[in-house]
């Protein structure tokens, strides 16, 4: 069901959790790769643009948090499921304000557990496109950005040529530019893009967790 | 003597027998005032008791006094005491027309025969002298009434015929003088040391023995009167009465001792003799100096006789009265006790208890001897009790017991006994003696500890409830996914059964895993005594160290733990060393609280020593322990944590120590961190068989 460079990443101590786990995902289709610590995790080749993390929270050396804190800031935005034997509410929601898809405690029944998988995955899709996305915008130039926010805001040509001072024909020549490097045919796909845009190009340039971001933690 | 009586600092009461005599004669000059005395006027009897016309004394009784007071006079007073008598001698020989020459002869071989009388005994006797056991009677007759005078009347007998004094033959002179003494030594001699121990008892006396022995007296001296004076003289046909005054005799020596015996007989000898001087009785027939030789015989035998029985009696006597007073003395030491004590059969039947042991069970002594104190024990200890005391039989050494009893009250306390065995010559165990007391209350504080423990128990899993979630979330969220796994399996094409086997088997391992950790928790929780077993301390460190992983992980505590290899076994209870491990891990990370995290290291490690003994050590890299609060740190109530109870410690204390261990606690010498070591006694090999 999903493309075969999707990989479901197994962090976890326990070994016969970890072989249990990897057998159930492999039975439900997905690929899966199992580490012992967060350590051979982050020592491991890996392509970081596909596929999730399910990682469980506690563990001897660096524990799951702390993988989550240092992929963030190798910049590595690999969706992240947490499983736990027990977990504390603060630490689940520092866990969830830093990203993760979901927090889930030992037993995890298939349902739930496939569920967060799927939605992990989904999660990764969209990171792709938008970073996909994002750089087709940093390949714009500063006029046609202006021309973009104008064009998004629903302004007509001709208020966006007074605006910034140009030709009206030059506006129609700078828009059809941004219409094909961002890959849209319509105006309304141009204004989805930009929404897009604002959510992942704003957290970039802020540091910090931003609480906009709300994934389906729930696939319903 | 009873004048002489003076004050004396109390002697210890064992010095005391023996001292009874000096007691008496207390001054050198007293001594000698009442030996002068004493001399004079047995001078006087002497000459009064002579046979007349011939002057031959019966009973020359200076000779003996010289000689008794020596006897109970130190060696150093000697001389003085013969000073003494220098004037009496001559007052008293002066009176009878003796040559001044044969005065001083007699004074010579007076004191010579005091002199060697004296010494001999004392020699023998190895000092102190007293005429109360049958071996110091045998050196007294020896040394006092045969060899002194035996020596000194060849010297009387010499003076005389140097003196060319009288005239009497050489040998005459050496009879009559040596049965004159002996008599004397016999009966004067005796009365003399036995009367001076005596007179303290006379004060003691009842009513009743006076007059028991004013009636003796009287019989005895009528008696005497009748056959000694009353008789016609050489009463041949009638010798038998002779033996008439024995069963007085008899009397005195068997009611009133040795000096009843000798008063007697002094009484008895002056009255024959005061009636052979005056032609009656039956000595009276033949010349004076036969008459006198047969009487003495006669006196010298009977005086012999009844000496030994004497002698015989009160030393009989005197054991028994020293076995009572030693048995008095080990009853009363029994019978005082608080502790119980008693005697049994090896089949509990009892056979002695004292007094406490009636009091502690509210029953007469009757009523318990002859029953089986079995019956005194609850139904459920009786049949451990009758076992160990079989095994006591056996091994026929000491033991000690703890278990039920039923009290008066109906309610159950605690005893603690200790029972020896007692072997017949045989070799059997035919009896056991048992020293017991209450530990009602020890043991009341035992199980009030025990409950205390079980509370901080239940404290220090509740603390560690997320970890132990942790433990048994990890095997159930293992058998979840393998189980659902296998049902995906199941429905796929091909089905790969070698596969779903695998998972069958990790999941019954998983399943196996989360119940041990149930199980663990249980054991851990559970309320229960003591119960003693051999442990392999690496065990019981490793599954503690299971029990915390998870919290250290929690915690992000990093932790080393180092066993020593071969490490001797420890006798001792399972749940409650784990419980004391438990605590100094939890203490341990619960001090690390506020160090960074890259800084916390908790060490476990174990040791064995030369000295038989194994080492738990905890260390952590906390704080520390303020220097002050070291002393206190295992006190009850006593903490240093915001929301500690003080238990912990000290009832990790009271564990180890009822353990015979030992628990302590140091400031680690990097300045970072503080380490616990529990010390505990390694159960010895050879002893366990």
């Amino acid at each position: 069901m999903n493309s075969t460079t999707s990989i479901v990443h197994v962090v976890d101590d326990d070994e016969s959790y970890r072989t249990a786990l990897q057998r159930l995902l492999k039975a439900a289709g997905y690929q899966t790769r199992a580490y012992a610590s967060a350590g051979e995790f982050l020592i491991t080749q890996r392509d970081s643009a596909r596929g999730c993390v399910v990682l469980d929270l506690h563990m001897p050396g660096p524990n799951g948090l702390e993988l989550q804190e240092a992929l963030s800031i190798r910049g590595e935005k690999l969706p992240i499921i947490f499983i736990s034997g027990y977990a504390t509410v603060p630490v689940s929601v520092s866990a969830m304000k830093a990203g993760a898809v979901d927090f889930l405690t030992k037993p995890v029944e298939r349902e739930v557990l496939l569920g967060a998988i799927e939605a992990a995955m989904t999660r990764a899709e969209e990171i792709r496109s938008t970073e996909e996305t994002s750089r087709q915008y940093h390949g714009l130039t500063q006029r046609e950005r202006e021309v973009l926010a104008g064009v998004v805001e629903g302004k007509m040509n001709k208020t966006i040529a007074a605006e910034l001072g140009i030709a009206e024909r030059t506006v129609k020549a700078h828009r059809a530019n941004v219409m094909q490097k961002l890959n849209a045919n319509s105006v309304p796909e141009l204004v989805q893009i930009s929404g897009r845009l604002k959510n992942s190009v704003i957290p970039s340039n802020s540091s910090g967790a931003q609480s906009e971001i709300r994934p389906g933690a729930s696939p319903a | 003597m009873k004048p002489a009586v003076l004050q004396m600092p109390l002697p210890p009461v064992e010095a005391l027998r023996s001292n009874k005599l000096r007691a008496r004669l207390t001054s050198p000059v007293t001594a000698a005032f009442l030996v002068s005395v004493a001399y004079y006027l047995g001078a006087k009897l002497g000459f009064a008791l002579t046979l007349q016309p011939q002057p031959v004394s019966v009973l020359w009784p200076p000779n003996s006094i010289l000689l008794a007071a020596l006897l109970l006079t130190p060696p150093r007073w000697w001389w003085f005491l013969f000073v003494a008598v220098i004037p009496t001698h001559w007052a008293s020989q002066l009176q009878s027309d003796v040559p001044q020459m044969m005065i001083l002869c007699w004074y010579i071989s007076n004191c010579c025969e005091a002199l060697i009388g004296a010494g001999s005994i004392r020699y023998l006797s190895g000092g102190k002298f007293r005429l109360d056991t049958f071996r110091n009677m045998r050196f007294f007759i020896f040394g006092g009434v045969f060899l002194a005078p035996f020596l000194s009347s060849f010297l009387d007998a010499g003076f005389v015929a140097f003196n060319g004094w009288g005239e009497s033959s050489y040998w005459e002179v050496w009879r009559t003088r040596f049965f004159s003494n002996v008599l004397a030594t016999l009966t004067l001699g005796t009365v003399i040391v036995t009367w001076s121990d005596a007179v303290q008892d006379i004060r003691k006396t009842t009513p009743r023995v006076i007059a028991e022995a004013a009636l003796l007296a009287l019989g005895l001296v009528l008696v005497s009167y009748f056959v000694f004076v009353r008789q016609e003289p050489g009463g041949g046909s009638r010798a038998g009465l002779l033996y008439l005054p024995l069963p007085f005799l008899l009397w005195a020596a068997l009611r009133f001792g040795m000096a009843g015996k000798s008063a007697s007989v002094l009484v008895l000898t002056l009255i024959s003799i005061w009636g052979t001087a005056h032609g009656r009785g039956p000595f009276a027939s033949h010349s004076p100096l036969e008459n006198a030789l047969s009487l003495q015989i006669f006196l010298i035998f009977v005086c012999i006789l009844l000496l030994c029985l004497a002698a015989v009696l009160e030393e009989r006597q005197r054991s028994l009265e020293d076995l009572r007073t030693s048995e008095e003395r080990y009853r009363e030491v029994i019978e005082t006790q608080t502790d119980l004590i008693c005697r049994f059969l090896p089949d509990t039947t009892l056979t002695f208890v004292n007094e406490a042991y009636c009091r502690f069970f509210q029953r007469q002594r009757e009523q318990l001897i002859g029953r089986r104190f079995i019956e005194l024990i609850p139904e459920p200890d009786r049949e451990k009790t009758l076992e160990r005391i079989a095994t006591l039989a056996e091994a026929r050494g000491v033991q000690t017991i703890e278990h039920q009893v039923l009290l008066p009250n109906g309610r159950l306390g605690w005893h603690h006994w200790v029972n020896h065995a007692i072997c017949g010559s045989d070799g059997r165990v035919v009896e056991l003696q048992a020293i017991g007391h209450d530990i009602s209350d020890r043991k009341q504080a035992e199980e009030a500890h025990e409950r205390l423990a079980h509370v901080s128990r239940l404290a220090m899993v509740g603390e560690l409830t997320a970890s132990i979630a942790h433990e048994i979330n990890q095997p159930l969220g293992a058998i979840l996914s393998n189980a659902e796994a296998a049902s995906m399996l199941l429905d796929a094409t091909p089905r790969n059964i070698e596969e779903i086997k695998q998972i069958l088997a990790d999941i019954r391992k998983d399943d196996l895993r989360a119940s041990d950790v149930i199980r663990h928790i249980r054991t851990l929780l559970r309320k229960r005594h003591l119960e003693m077993e051999l442990l392999d301390m690496n065990q019981l460190v490793s599954d503690v160290l299971a029990l915390t992983r998870a919290e250290a992980r929690k915690r992000n505590i990093a932790w080393k733990s180092e066993f020593a290899p071969a490490l001797p076994m420890v006798e001792g209870d399972r749940v409650h060393l784990q419980q004391v491990l438990l605590n100094l891990v939890l203490n341990g990370m619960d001090a690390m609280a506020d160090m960074p995290e890259d800084e916390r290291w908790l060490t476990v490690s174990t040791a064995g020593s030369e000295s038989g003994q194994v080492e738990i050590v905890v260390s952590d890299s906390g704080n520390g322990i303020r220097p002050d609060r070291l002393p206190r740190l295992f006190e009850t109530f006593f903490t240093t944590k915001k929301e500690g109870m003080g238990l912990g410690l000290s009832i990790s204390r009271m564990i180890v120590e009822a353990h015979h261990g030992q628990i302590r606690a140091e400031n680690n010498n990097s300045g970072r961190g503080a380490t616990f070591r529990v010390v505990l006694p390694a159960h010895h090999v050879a002893s366990g068989t």
